[in-house]
């Protein structure tokens, strides 16, 4: 489904991703894990397509599409979802009105026909409740005056509002108390399905327990130096990632 | 600014000696002689160059077979002057209860008197050039405890190659009374007009004024509201410009009483060629008092930009509570705005605040909308109507806030 390879890409003509590779088939859930200032938000913010980064070498492709030609309005059409790590404050714009101009674009585009009034609001009443997300929430200015944990609430139920083949959870449960992390990740789990892939981004292991990752890969210094099954992911949070780094350094030298 | 009126005099159909507004127009007339136009030097057109006007043939108030007119949105009472003269098949004129509604020339009231404009001539000598050949206008009066809201629609067309028109309105709401009304300026291709509009509130009036300025890419548009404030009162203006080569507003509010509210607001939308300029004054006086401000504009192309907001508080104008915010948006790198907030403060209990930004759209912003999958087309314009909205849901006039709607979608396409 998803086909990174040998990715570089670079900020400020700073190298940050140095030649990762990663595969998602449908309905896999990956976990991205590593210490701060591996690349894992860089890579998030590559695939959702901000132009603030510079693809210098490699591929990702989406159902064998280009994903790189595609503009970020294209990559969503195509099935990609981000959900922020600082979901973006916009005051004024509403919620539900700009998710069904998104969800009404994303049709148009893939030659459908526009959601009906009735089958909207119906699509928001159960999305909403999947992540227990207040109703006059949804009708509010996007994000405006949200809690952090709100923010995260609602980039779940936007997630589910537009369906998506793929979606990245870049450090959805930072900022997020226990109770509002179960929330947020039993929303996820609901949303899991044999067609449906997640590439979950997180520094904790936590977020884990509840969204139980069927790969866990290391990202350090740009590429991605270990993947193992769930497991991984204890080990990391019992030991650290000093470890990886030294092994890292042996392979390196 | 002589040879101008002499030339305009010439031209004109009408004879200076028909001009309703006699001792102030001898006096302005007088005055002309020793007023000059402003130029770049002038503090208060600094940004805003007239010579372009000022340089052009004109002829003034005269009636003219007028070609097609755009539709005007029907009102209970629709005033509609073409060219400065009060055009009866155009407009719609019936009772309204307690309502006083004439011709300026026909509405002899003390009031005027206490309007002196003279004292304004340098700083705005296009109202010396107004009070000179102002002829016709609407005179609105409210009797006390009455009401009237949305029944009442000026429309002031200039229209043919050249035309001047002067306009002088008054509107008086006597105590207790309630009037909200709207005000169209229509400018076709290559005109002009001047207005000046005085308003004054007895004690617990409410006078809400919705205004829309739409001119051709050739035609320019000058205001000028004189505002003056019994205690206890509520002054609303809402003023959009939506399009026109050059449009130039003041206002000048006086909060003579205590207990009072003036809200301003404006909204301005400057593409190619086209420039905006709003000068506003609130001079608090008296204490007690409370006045609001925000001007958004949108500019777009190489359209310019001027605010300028200026705010007395004088030393008797204890707890006044002033706000202003200009706030604009450039969706060109060649679009400019001058944006300059005044505050003159002689009081020690006061609340004043103001704020001034210009920028792009928020990138961030927009980049999270593309994500969901709205095209960038989609996504500015969501952003670019989200900032307007704070604006626009001040006015009370729906086809006012229609017609704003309509510009809007044209001017991002």
């Amino acid at each position: 489904m998803l086909s990174i390879k040998n990715l570089h890409v670079s900020v400020d003509e700073k190298q940050i991703l140095r030649g990762l590779s990663l595969d998602v088939k449908p309905g896999e859930v990956h976990a991205i894990m590593g210490p701060n200032g591996s690349g894992k938000s860089t890579l998030a913010s590559v695939l959702a397509g901000n132009e603030a980064f510079e693809v210098t070498a490699g591929s990702i492709e989406l159902d064998g599409e280009d994903l790189l030609e595609l503009s970020p309005e294209a990559r969503a059409h195509a099935g990609l979802f981000l959900a922020f790590q600082y979901p973006i404050e916009i005051p004024g714009v509403s919620n539900i009105n700009f998710l069904r101009t998104a969800i009404n674009e994303k049709r148009e585009a893939l030659g459908q026909e526009a959601m009906s009034a009735k089958d909207f609001l119906k699509a928001v009443k159960e999305k909403s409740a999947l992540v227990e997300l207040d109703n006059k929430l949804a009708n509010r200015s996007v994000n405006e005056g949200f809690s952090g944990g709100e923010k995260k609430r609602n980039e779940i139920f936007q997630l589910a509002m537009l369906e998506p083949k793929i979606a990245i959870l870049d450090e959805t449960d930072s900022g997020l108390d226990i109770d509002a992390l179960r929330i947020v990740a039993n929303g996820v789990n609901k949303l899991r399905s044999p067609d449906r892939s997640f590439i979950v981004v997180t520094h904790y292991q936590r977020l884990l327990d509840y969204i139980v990752p069927d790969f866990v890969h290391v990202l350090y210094e740009g590429r991605i130096v270990k993947t193992g099954g769930k497991d991984l992911a204890l080990e990391l949070e019992a030991k650290g990632y000093d470890w990886i780094k030294q092994e890292f350094e042996e392979v390196a030298s | 600014m002589q040879a101008l009126f002499d030339q305009l005099s010439r031209a004109s159909e009408r004879n200076a000696s028909n001009l309703f507004f006699d001792s102030e127009g001898a006096n302005a007339r007088a005055a002309l002689g020793q007023i000059e136009f402003p130029t770049s030097k002038s503090e208060n057109w600094k940004y805003t160059r007239t010579a372009g006007i000022t340089s052009k043939t004109w002829i003034t108030n005269s009636i003219i077979p007028a070609p097609a007119l755009p539709e005007i949105p029907s009102y209970a009472c629709s005033l509609v002057f073409v060219n400065g003269i009060l055009d009866r098949e155009r407009s719609q004129i019936t009772d309204i209860q307690d309502v006083e509604l004439l011709k300026s020339s026909e509405a002899h009231w003390p009031e005027w008197e206490q309007f002196d404009f003279s004292e304004r001539y340098k700083d705005n000598p296009f109202l010396a050039l107004n009070s000179a050949l102002s002829a016709e206008g609407a005179a609105i009066r409210i009797g006390k405890n009455a009401s009237s809201k949305g029944q009442i629609g000026l429309t002031f067309i200039t229209s043919g190659e050249g035309q001047l028109s002067a306009v002088r309105n008054l509107i008086i709401a006597d105590e207790n009374a309630e009037l909200t009304f709207s005000i169209r300026h229509i400018g076709m291709p290559t005109t002009w007009q001047i207005h000046n509009t005085a308003f004054l509130l007895r004690e617990n009036a409410k006078v809400h004024v919705d205004l829309a300025q739409e001119g051709a890419p050739t035609a320019h548009i000058m205001t000028h509201s004189e505002v003056k404030l019994s205690s206890n009162t509520r002054f609303t203006l809402n003023t959009a410009t939506l399009k026109g080569k050059f449009t130039r507003n003041d206002v000048r509010v006086e909060v003579l009483g205590n207990n009072t509210e003036a809200n301003l607001n404006g909204f301005y939308m400057p593409a190619a060629g086209e420039l905006v300029d709003n000068h506003t004054v609130i001079d608090h006086v008296l204490p007690h008092s409370q006045s609001n401000e925000t001007y958004r504009g949108i500019l777009s192309g190489n359209g310019i930009g001027v605010f300028n907001g200026k705010v007395f508080v004088r030393q008797d104008a204890q707890k006044t509570n002033a706000f202003q915010s200009n706030a604009n948006i450039l969706l060109s790198d060649d679009a400019v705005m001058n944006s300059k907030p005044e505050l003159e403060i002689y009081a020690d209990d006061v609340k004043c605040s103001h704020g001034s930004t210009t920028g792009q759209l928020d990138s961030d912003a927009l980049f999270y909308l593309r994500t969901r999958g709205l095209s960038f087309d989609a996504a500015r314009k969501t952003l670019v109507q989200a900032f307007a909205a704070a604006v626009i849901e001040q006015f009370s006039d729906s086809s006012i806030v229609k017609s704003i709607d309509h510009t809007l979608r044209t001017k991002l396409a």
